[in-house]
């Protein structure tokens, strides 16, 4: 009897927990635990590093709308990264539970780029972030010649591209985008926003896949494209994989997984009133624009296709409002209040957040309530950065180290 | 109600070896008798053994047989399932959410790191999906935010990397070396 007990034993019993349990036992964990697990022992560390475990932990977040708004913490980016102008209160926190009340604070020095090879006499200054995509993070050295790098600021990954085509001095005069794709692939496009005589818009675009830069030479229908009459650096969007951008008259959408040589444009949402600033955004997985005048107006792209815009929220200017004593001053006497829409909270449809001189304020389109986020040197673009359910590895560059 | 777990022998609610007559009801229930694999005999009721997708399907296969061997199941880990699945019948019969939650709750808090860990096992072979959800997130909530030693010891695993490959994977990993729980 023991015997036959004893063999079938063998057939039917692993003394460890099998992968499939232990799979489900720590996808229940926070990412960052899970990184940590990695080095419990060689059967962990094959586990949690296949793809396999990445992709089925990101979707359980993703397939549980209460799990994926408390694992996504998100702050705003500031393009000159240093931990002074990182408010508080927009720290990115790592969930270190399932329990959205339990977070691990990740406080603004561990968020740094310090791990960026930037020369030592370089000042904090010198690295501009551009724009973030999928949890990766374009940044140049804004310094001749200018130096592209991508990061993950979470894993400290980083990779420096080759020297762009065209000459740059400044960050400034070039535009830039990223399109990550959960493989970590990448692209990275750079957009002129000088003034250009002709009806050419000239891209130079960069994929990780080839490691090359390629220009692209597209005509615009618009005359004299231009993005220039701003004076200010655009935020690009990386939506559904495909690079968007607000230009004068319209939005410029170029899809590099679709065909390398074809740019797309779309009109902007008609307003009877005089706007400035169109700005794109993404608030809720939906690509929204807004702008402002005297009225604030924020429209929602309810189709894609057809480019249908629909008006989310208008409101006043003149309605602003704040319980912050330190707004007061601000918003109640008669001072024509100058407010410059910069970003979208990228879960909630009623707060757009932007600068009112020196102060960045928080204002709700629903309420007109605002709230005073930072004081000081305000920037002229914010770049929310999602931290995503799982970490986009960066791929081994396929290219050489660049002689700087 | 819960019964003492700390008894390393079979609990008053199991009887051993050959079946009893059921005196207490005019009605007797049908009791199914398990066999763990260190020879333990279990005798549970129908509708706790039904609780068990394993041991539903072996009945339905072969409804004659009196004794159900279960050849990779310890009597220990088996004893507290039983336990557990007799207090789920009792909410099935009478459902109430928060005093399920909260039995549900004490039923880890009260075992020791090995019983979870033996028991996940146990439940995935009987097949019983809501004692593996709570085994499953129990286990999670006790090494979450722990450190690497910590966990090896809660699994009893070795360390089989070198101290090369080791300094590798923390330099590689630094970020999640920040911030962890005292052991």
């Amino acid at each position: 009897m023991n015997t036959m007990i004893e063999s079938t034993k063998v057939f039917w019993y692993d003394s460890d927990i099998p992968d499939s349990l232990l799979t489900e036992i720590l996808i229940r964990l926070p990412m960052k635990s899970i990184f940590l697990f990695k080095s419990v022992s060689k059967r962990w560390l094959s586990l949690i590093s296949d793809a396999f475990f990445g992709r089925y932990y990101a979707a359980r977040i993703n397939n549980d709308p209460a799990l994926s708004r408390s694992h996504q913490p998100w702050i705003f980016l500031f393009p000159y990264f240093y931990k002074e102008v990182l408010p508080t209160e927009t720290v990115i926190r790592f969930p270190t539970s399932f329990n959205p009340e339990r977070f691990y604070e990740l406080s603004s020095s561990l968020f740094s780029l310090s791990f960026l090879p930037v020369h030592t006499e370089d000042s904090v200054l010198s690295i501009h972030i551009i724009a973030s995509s999928n949890g990766m993070v374009l940044c140049c050295r804004n310094a001749y010649p200018l130096t592209y790098y991508v990061c993950n600021p979470i894993t400290k990954q980083h990779v420096i591209l080759p020297t762009p085509p065209k000459p740059a001095s400044f960050c400034h005069s070039m535009d830039a985008g990223i399109i990550c794709k959960d493989d970590g692939s990448y692209t990275v496009v750079r957009i002129p926003n000088e003034e250009s005589s002709s009806n050419m818009l000239e891209l130079e675009i960069f994929s990780s896949e080839t490691g090359t830069w390629t220009e692209f030479n597209f005509s615009c229908q618009v005359r004299n494209y231009s993005r220039s009459n701003h004076k200010r650096l655009y935020s690009t969007i990386s939506y559904n994989g495909i690079l968007h951008w607000a230009a004068d008259k319209q939005i410029f959408a170029y899809d590099p997984y679709r065909s390398t040589d074809q740019c797309y444009s779309m009109e902007l949402p008609k307003c009877s009133e005089r706007l400035e600033r169109y700005s794109l955004a993404i608030c809720c997985g939906r690509l929204c624009c807004f702008a402002g005048g005297k009225s604030l107006r924020l429209w929602e792209l309810t189709n894609y296709e057809s480019g249908k815009w629909n008006l989310k929220h208008q409101r006043k200017l003149s309605e602003i409002c704040s319980v912050d004593a330190r707004l007061h001053e601000l918003f109640g006497s008669d001072v024509k209040i100058c407010f410059r829409p910069l970003a979208m909270h990228p879960f909630n449809w009623d707060t757009v957040y932007g600068s009112c001189g020196s102060r960045l304020i928080s204002y709700n389109l629903r309420t007109g309530i605002s709230n005073l986020i930072d004081y000081g040197l305000i920037p002229a673009a914010l770049h929310p950065f999602i931290l995503p359910p799982w970490p986009t590895m960066i791929p081994q560059p396929s290219w050489g180290p660049d002689d700087i | 109600m819960s019964s003492s777990t700390d008894s390393p022998t079979l609990t008053t609610e199991t009887t051993q070896l050959s079946p009893q007559p059921d005196t207490e009801t005019a009605k007797p229930t049908k009791k199914i008798t398990l066999k763990s694999s260190d020879n333990q005999i279990f005798e549970v009721e129908e509708s706790v053994a039904m609780e068990f997708a394993t041991v539903k399907s072996f009945f339905e296969d072969s409804p004659s047989t009196d004794t159900v061997p279960l050849p990779n199941v310890t009597a220990k880990p088996l004893s507290q399932v039983i336990e557990f699945c007799k207090e789920q019948i009792k909410f099935k019969a009478n459902p109430d959410e928060a005093q399920k939650k909260k039995y549900n709750a004490e039923f880890v808090t009260e075992k020791s790191d090995k019983d979870l860990v033996d028991m996940i096992p146990v439940a995935n072979y009987l097949e019983i999906k809501d004692l593996l959800d709570v085994l499953n997130q129990a286990v999670a909530d006790r090494i979450e935010n722990k450190s690497v030693e910590y966990v090896r010891s809660f699994f009893g695993i070795d360390n089989d990397f070198t101290a090369e490959e080791e300094a590798a994977l923390r330099r590689e990993h630094a970020w999640a070396y920040e911030g962890v729980d005292e052991d």
